[in-house]
Formats: structure tokens, sequence, C-alpha cells
């Protein structure tokens, strides 16, 4: 009945998304009040009904009822409920419902702040019409290609979908993370058509766009880095991060997106950039399409692709080819009414976000050839070398100049004052980079060119707030005070920026310092890892609450490791749980292999600094999160249109 | 300096930059690019070390372990066999007659498995070596069920 009920809620949500935006842009071109009204209202209900259909498809996933196809497919009675529940979002049809459950919803807040007051009604109608006319895309993309309702007679005894693989924390986590910053970019899209409607780019419009630009970008960083760690955890995907075209997908946005709260912060204090700025704000939002479509059409090989059909891809590339085409048309018709002439000088803080643009849009366009090249030239894949190589190079100039960018005012900026503060944070770098390459004298050159970049930006950023406050020039008491009243701005680039630094350093650490070792141990047996003694102790079996383990008990360095190889009766597929051991240094990694001659089949990395790479991506997504509360404040500031 | 010579000056160099990106992604693509061969299309691969990619079907009944952690394998697409050699822990969707893609070097005789890739979902065949073994008639569409509903 639930099934019956929720399938029915998903196709009353699709009319109330369409009656939605109907209403809202009639109300919008009448400027007809009572009609912006109803289509607000209709947007609300669509949100409510929306998460109710949702909530119906949680309870039959939470139940166990088989009689509908995907909870046969994709889920077991042997499941522990958290993963029975997760597993509602861990396949295409119930994800599908999750997105437009989500779409739904980042949907009623324009409404109810309009509805409040607190937005310029006719834009917040000009917005609802623009997200609501994406949102219908997608419904009905659910509706008629992808139901998760669909029931199938007669009922099987059980499911067969438990893949073990997925019965992870992570899998609760990661993907409703990652899908709140896809689509919160919607959001920024549907302002972007609604500016361009109006014929209005503006301050006040990109005050307006600011925080959500930064508040899916924040869900990006933080969806991206959970499954960056589920990644690096999970032996056989990849590691932390393997330039995976599903990997590639979720960068693409965050790429642009990044460009993005950059550029919108341009538009909000100066008024500049206008145009590039709505352009970015609709193609982040394609390139969230565009990841759907490469991660759920099957067109590509990857590790993290799961079951999925070219015909449904060919329906997300014509939702992605409506949506961008008509807004890059609506642009390309309003372009002249948005310019605004650019007023700054070179050397000026403009000057280092273009530059910054300039190769955050580069690095996208190079990480799509990359990824998308094997379709268009079959029988060919690209590896991580060229990831690497042309996307390092292309985002170098950008994070060379990252530091200095905040040191310059806004409309003309004093380079010499400016690489005078620079000179520190440059010479711990070029020292950091020496010591790298020839006191340690690990990894490459590029590992030391790399490492030295990461504490260039770190150093920067530690830098910025001490110029601000002038500690050195106003004395410390004064400088303290003053560095306590900084702006929450400033706070937000140094600590976004520091990030970058500190996952740089974490990369070359885990990446070109690592050590390797696959052997097989005896019980009894030792290896040498990373200057310590791992010794295999014994293999005991173990009962957890739906598999039998192997579970291997390694002493290393007077701790206990116990990685484990899990056998699911349900599933028909060991799976391998590592055992990880934090120090000062790094991570030791230690997983179990499959008995091998007269031992065991250990293999076990040490990834220096790894931990820095999500204390980076960590302190990223804070900066993050003070840019969006000062972005909300500034906002909130903004004079009545 | 004038506005319109900044303007001219600004375009001129992100012109060059946009240049030297696209032709060093050109470059890399070309330098990079791991070409996929059928097991019976492996003859043709070159033997100078560069990487390459196979894909077919694990033949059942062809896995063997060592006792130093190295492990070999046979890759099939019906029409020719492909034997692989691979040293450490296979991805734990790896199974015997099940689709398998493998980076490696083609050696004299032996493919050196870098890379064996696993995958998330065991209803999922990765699309080349399926490809594959469609264009030999070896691909089974009973065993394999590519999406639901």
């Amino acid at each position: 009945m639930i099934v019956e009920l929720s399938h029915f809620a998903l196709a009353l949500a699709l009319a109330l998304t369409l009656g939605g935006a109907g209403l809202s842009a009639y109300g919008a071109v009448r400027r007809d009040g009572a009609a912006m009204a109803g289509g607000r209202a209709a947007v609300l209900a669509s949100a409510a009904v929306f998460v109710l259909s949702f909530l119906g498809l949680i309870v039959a996933f939470a139940g166990s009822d088989f009689s509908v196809v995907a909870v046969a497919d994709n889920s077991h009675s042997d499941k522990p409920l958290v993963y029975k529940i997760a597993a509602a979002w861990g396949h295409h049809e119930g994800s599908m419902l999750l997105w437009c459950a989500m779409m739904a919803l980042y949907g009623a807040v324009p409404a109810l702040n309009a509805a409040r007051g607190r937005v310029d009604a006719l834009h917040a109608a000009r917005v609802l019409s623009a997200h609501g006319v994406s949102t219908a895309l997608f419904a009905a993309f659910l509706v008629f290609t992808s139901n998760p309702f669909e029931r199938v007679l007669p009922a099987p005894a059980d499911g067969r979908g438990l893949n073990p693989l997925l019965q992870d924390p992570a899998l609760a986590a990661h993907p409703p993370m990652l899908y709140a910053g896809y689509i919160g970019f919607s959001i920024v899209f549907a302002h972007a058509v609604a500016g361009l409607w109006a014929g209005r780019i503006d301050r006040d419009w990109a005050r307006m766009v600011r925080p959500w630009a930064l508040f899916s970008w924040i869900a990006l960083t933080v969806g991206i880095a959970l499954g960056s760690f589920w990644a690096y955890y999970e032996l056989g995907w990849g590691g932390w991060w393997a330039w995976d075209p599903v990997e590639n997908a979720s960068l693409a946005p965050w790429l642009l997106g990044a460009a993005l709260i950059h550029t919108v912060l341009v538009t909000a204090r100066r008024g500049a950039m206008t145009g590039w700025t709505t352009l970015l704000a609709i193609l982040t939002f394609s390139m969230s399409v565009l990841g759907t479509f490469l991660v759920r059409s099957g067109v590509l090989t990857s590790v993290h692709a799961f079951a999925n059909d070219p015909a449904r891809g060919a329906v997300l590339l014509v939702i992605l080819a409506v949506l961008t085409g008509g807004a890059l048309a609506l642009y390309a018709v309003r372009a002249p009414m948005i310019a605004a002439e650019a007023d700054h000088r070179p050397v000026s803080r403009e000057s280092a976000l273009v530059l910054n643009n300039f190769a955050m849009a580069l690095a996208c366009f190079a990480l799509l050839l990359g990824t998308m090249y094997p379709l268009f030239v079959s029988g060919v894949s690209v590896g991580p070398p060229f990831f690497n190589l042309v996307i390092g190079a292309i985002v170098l100039p950008a994070l060379l100049v990252a530091p200095i960018g905040p040191f310059l005012a806004w409309r003309k900026g004093d380079g010499a004052a400016a690489l005078r503060w620079a000179v520190p944070g440059l010479a711990v770098a070029a020292a950091a980079g020496l010591l790298a390459a020839f006191v340690a004298a690990r990894g490459t050159v590029v590992a030391a060119l790399a490492l030295a970049l990461g504490v260039w930006l770190l150093a920067g950023a530690l830098t910025d707030p001490v110029r601000r406050a002038g500690i050195f020039s106003k004395g410390a008491g004064r400088g303290l005070k003053r560095l306590a009243g900084l702006p929450l701005s400033t706070w937000a680039s140094s600590a976004a920026h520091g990030g970058l630094g500190l996952l740089l350093i974490g990369a070359v650490g885990a990446g070109a310092w690592q050590t390797r070792l696959e052997e097989v141990v005896p019980v009894g047996g030792s290896i040498e890892l990373a200057g310590r003694t791992a010794t295999l102790e014994r293999v005991v079996q173990v009962r957890g609450p739906n598999y039998v383990a192997d579970r291997a008990v390694v002493r290393y360095d007077d701790e206990t490791l116990e990685p484990e190889r899990r056998y699911y009766p349900a599933g028909r597929t060991p799976t391998t749980e590592i055992a990880l051991k934090r120090d000062a240094g790094g991570q030791a990694y230690i997983a179990l292999g499959d008995p091998r001659g007269g031992g065991v089949l250990i293999s076990a990395s040490y990834f220096p600094l790894v931990d820095w790479i999500y204390i980076g991506g960590g302190l990223m997504a804070l900066g993050g999160v003070l840019g969006w509360v000062a972005a909300r404040r500034e906002a909130g500031r903004r004079a009545p249109a | 300096m004038r506005k319109r010579d900044e303007r001219l000056i600004v375009l001129g160099v992100a012109g060059v930059a946009v240049l030297g990106a696209a032709a060093l992604a050109v470059t890399a693509l070309r330098q990079n690019a791991i070409y996929f061969y059928a097991p019976s299309e492996l003859a043709e691969a070159p033997l100078d070390g560069r990487p390459v990619r196979i894909g077919g079907r694990v033949r059942g009944g062809s896995v063997a372990y060592d006792d130093a952690g190295g492990v070999t394998f046979v890759v099939t697409d019906c029409a020719a066999d492909a034997p692989v050699a691979y040293h450490g822990a296979l991805p734990d969707l790896f199974r015997e007659g099940q689709e398998v893609v493998v980076q490696g070097v083609r050696e004299a005789g032996v493919f050196r498995a870098s890379e064996v890739l696993a995958k998330h979902d065991e209803n999922y065949a990765p699309p080349e070596a399926a490809a594959a073994l469609k264009k030999t008639g070896c691909w089974d569409d009973g065993a394999m069920k590519t999406a639901a509903g």
C-alpha cells in the first residue's frame, strides 16, 4: 500500500512541479501576484510530496519488501537495518528519487523566502520557473525511465542485492552529500536564468547568488572528500584519488564551482565580470548533469560504475542539452544587456581572480577532454599520467598567484608591497622543496615542486591575516586585537587556501613517498614496513552480523592491527576490510589477502602525510562555511531592490 | 597604456596560454592514451613496454597461485587466450568466469599486469570487456544482468 501511495506521490510531485513552474512563469510574465503565490505553493507542495515518496521508498527498503524490484535487486534480509535504509539510494532508481527530492527541497527555499518577503517575489518567480523546469525534467526522467516502485510478481523469497562492498557507513553519507552539492548548483543556475530573463545581473544579484554557490561548493567538497576516503580504505578502488572517470565527473563541477565562488565575489563587491559569472553559474550546473550522465550511462569504464543502461544515459544527455542549450541561448541574447565595464588595473585583486578563473576553466576543460576521450576514440583509456601532467601544468600559475591575490587591493593593488609580503612564504616554500629534493632525496623533482607549492599556499594563508592585522607595523598588542577583528571573509580565504596547501602536501606524501609491499607471510612471519616490523601472529575466524571472516592479528610496533577478509553467505564474493594505524608521520595500511602457499598474502603500505589530505579538504570546506556565513550577512544587508 | 592596448595584451596572453594548454593536452593524450586489445587482437599490441589494457572473461579453472604472491590466469574472448601474470592481491570481485579488464605490459608469451580493475557491483561488466566478448559471440546475456527495471 505504501509503495502504491509513494508511486502515486511521485506522479503527483511531477504534476505539482510542472504546475509550479508554469504558474511561476505565468506570474512572472504577467506580473500577476496571485499566480506567483500559486506557483510558490505548488513548489512547496511538490517538495513535500517528493519527500513523502522518498520516505515511502525507505520504508519499503527498511521492511525488505521484496515485491518491489528495486528492493529485491538491491537489498537483502540479512543486511543490518542501517544498510537496508542506505540501500534505498545505493542504486540508480532510488538515488534518482533522492536527487529529485533534494532538488525540490532546494526549490522550496526561494519559494519560502519570497513568501516571507525576504526576496523580491518577481525574481523568485523567475527563479522558480527555471528551477521548476529543471526539476520537472529530472522528475520525468525518474517517472518514465527509472521507476523505483515497480513491483515484481511473485515476490522473490529474498533479495539478491547484497553487495558487501556497499555495506559501509560511507554509503550513508557520501552520495547524499555529493548530491547536495551537484543539485545546489541548480539554484545557482536558476538564478542565472532569472537574472538573464530580467536583463539584470548586478551586485544585488551576485550577493543573492553567492551564498548558494558557496553552500553547494561546500557540500560538493565534503562529498568528494568522503568518497575519496572511502576509495582509500576500500582495497582495489585505486586509492584516495585515481583520476577514475567517476571521480573526474565530480571534479568538473567542483573546479567550475571553485571558479564561480571567486568570480561571484568580484561581481558582488565590484559589480564587474558579470557575463563570466553568469556563464559559470550556468555551466557549473551543466557539469553536474554531465557528471550524472557519465556515471549513469555506462559509457566509460570505471572502478566505481554500477549497473546501468545506455538508453537512460541518452535521456540524461537530452536533459543536459535542453538545460544548457536553453540557458546559453538566453545568455547570447541578453549578454549585451548585462555587460559591465571593467575598471581594474592589471595589478589588482580582480586580475588575480581572473587568472584563477582562467586556470580553473582550462583545467576543467582538460579534465573533460581526458575523461571523455574514450567516448570519441573507442578502445582507448586515459590514465593518471595525463591528468597529473596537464592539469598540474594548467593550475600551476593560479596556485602560484593564489596566496598573493588576497594581498592585493581591489581595483588597483600595490604589486611591490604584495611581493615583499610574499618573500617569507616563498623562502619557506623554497627551503621545503630543496629539503625534499636533496636532503630527504625522496620522490621526483615534480614531487618536490608540488610540495613547495603546497607550503607556499599554506605560508601565504598564514601571512594574510598577519599582514591585515598589522602585527609587525602596529605592535603586537594592537595587532592581536586587530587580528581578532578581521572580517570573516579573510579567515575564509585563508582557511580555504591553507587547506588546499595542506591537501597538496598530503598528496605528495601519500603519492610520491608511499611504500607498498605485497608478500606471502606465514603465521609467525614478519615484514618490514617503513622501518617498523609487522608480525603476523595468527589468523582467527570471527562471526559478524551477516558474515564470517578470517581475521589476521598483526602486531605492528606495539599495536595490534586486525585486517579481515569477510565472506557473506548471501553475497558471492569475499570483501577485504583493511586495518589502518595512524602515527605522527602518516598511516600504515594493512590488508589480508587469500591464503597462498605456506601463508597468507599480506598487502602492506605506508602512506606518509595522508591525513593532511583530509585535514586540508576539511579546512577548505571550513573556509567555504566561513565565506558562506559572511556572504549571507552581506546578502542580508542588501538594499531593497 | 591605453585601455584598448591593455585589453589586447590580456587577450593575447590568454590566447597563447589556451593554445599552449591545448598543445600540451593533445601531446599528453597521444603519449598517455592506453589502448585496449581483446585477447584475439593481442598480437597487434606493442612489445615495447608501453602499458595497454586487455579484457574478456577469466577462463574457468585458469587461476593459479604461487607461494610468493604471484598469480596467473587466462583472459579469453573464446577466439583466443591471453595468459596473464600478476603479483599481489586481486580485487574482491575478481572471479573465474567473470568479465575483467587488466592493465599492464605485453611481453613475449605473457601479459604482465600492473592493475586488475575491480567493480563495485557484481552485475556490472566493463563495457570494453563486454564488447570484446560480443564480437566473438562469446557473450552470455543470461549471466549478466545489465540494468534493473
